[in-house]
């Protein structure tokens, strides 16, 4: 089944989100698999309202398992944390979402993002 | 069903493990409810080093105190992923739970303990602290149905993520992200005021000009509506405290602010990009969304 990115972004309506093809999905477990384990800056508490991370789900399905979420440096998988150094991964992932996510949505988080 | 204590030390032999009697576990409960700071770290011994990595403690779902799952490590009380992380800013607890465990930890492995909780808290990467809001300051709240502030109830795996801000500011765990008009065939019709007010409206909601006027008991609460134009809504509601809480999307539940800061009232509060405070509204039990 293919990945899901979504975007963990609204209050009100659903999240955006867009599946990864098959290149992508390589490129993001190459990326997961290298990543290397630090302590957790969780990013589940700030800030409540707007951005707040990418989250990849084990498949397509409304609320399919959540396989890792990004924010802020900091890669939680399983429970436990990664590095992101210079945000380079979360920056990628929201590339593959270039012109499936909202041109507005996709510059707002490309700007939080850095 | 009892409490147990793990201290994850060993590599090799099974962790020393033992329960906790009834005093105990309301001495824990009184030194975790003691907590007035959170941290966005976690601790340092979920990383899973050689040597001392902190106490669990856990009690299954069906105990009728309830199901408990905590890491405690260099200060840091891990709540497991539906709650924030407390920082005790010192290592007490760990001390304190250390003494519980009598004989059954070996001398030379207490003293181990010892040793590293005397040690100043591992620097950590990303470390995030902010003070855990206090009711004081809050308005008066003059809705006899205001519901409590009870985050427990939503920040619970089988509802967080299946209920929104709209289910929350009504008090309803639908388990279907609710939506503004859809359960009376009225829909939002743009992320706007006048876009998504007369959905609420169409559910039940009722319109008002701020929130003091009293409400007797089986009128309702006060809840509010804020706007991030053209794009999304968000709901906040009044707790019987007085101040305002909230749920972010699929997030939990909180009563701060997005600078942290408590919340006495929505129109004035740090919303991030929800600009538009639209007005105050009033629901109650009979409101009906889907």
């Amino acid at each position: 089944m293919a990945l899901r990115v979504v975007v963990d972004l609204f209050s009100g309506r659903p999240n955006p989100g867009w599946t990864l093809d098959v290149a992508n999905e390589a490129e993001f477990r190459r990326r997961l698999e290298l990543a290397r384990t630090a302590p957790s800056r969780d990013s589940r508490l700030l800030p409540g309202l707007g951005y707040r991370g990418l989250v990849v789900r084990a498949s397509e399905e409304e609320n399919a398992p959540e396989l890792c979420r990004i924010h802020g440096e900091s890669i939680v998988v399983s429970g436990s944390s990664r590095l992101d150094a210079g945000r380079q991964f979360e920056r990628w992932l929201l590339s593959t979402g270039k012109g499936v996510l909202e041109p507005s949505l996709f510059e707002m988080v490309k700007l939080d993002v850095g | 069903m009892s409490t147990l204590v793990i201290l994850h030390v060993f590599s090799g032999r099974p962790n020393p493990t033992w329960t906790l009697d009834d005093n105990q576990v309301a001495e824990l409960s009184e030194r975790i409810t003691g907590i007035r700071r959170l941290t966005t770290n976690k601790p340092a011994g979920s990383l899973g080093h050689l040597g001392y990595r902190g106490f669990s403690v856990r009690r299954e779902t069906g105990s009728p105190a309830g199901r408990l799952g905590l890491l405690i490590h260099e200060g840091v009380v891990d709540q497991g992923q539906d709650e924030p992380n407390l920082l005790a800013g010192n290592r007490e607890i760990e001390e304190w739970l250390l003494l519980t465990a009598g004989a059954r930890v070996p001398a030379a492995v207490a003293e181990h303990v010892r040793e590293d909780t005397q040690r100043p808290r591992t620097p950590a990467m990303g470390l995030q602290e902010f003070e855990i809001p206090q009711a004081a300051g809050c308005p008066k709240c003059v809705a006899a149905d205001a519901p409590p502030y009870s985050p427990s109830l939503w920040n619970i795996p089988s509802v967080q993520p299946y209920n929104n801000c709209y289910n929350y500011a009504n008090n309803q765990a639908t388990n279907t992200f609710a939506q503004p008009g859809r359960a009376h065939g009225t829909p939002a019709t743009s992320m706007s005021c006048p876009g998504v007010q007369p959905s609420a409206q169409a559910d039940g909601l009722v319109p008002c000009a701020n929130f003091a006027t009293p409400l007797a008991k089986g009128q309702g609460w006060y809840v509010a509506l804020v706007i991030w134009p053209g794009q999304d809504y968000h709901w906040y509601r009044q707790d019987n405290v007085g101040c305002w809480s909230h749920k972010p999307g699929q997030t939990a539940v909180r009563n701060y602010d997005n600078a942290g800061k408590p919340i006495s009232d929505p129109n004035t509060c740090n919303r991030g990009p929800y600009t538009v405070f639209c007005t105050y509204m009033v629901t109650n039990k009979s409101v009906v969304i889907r």
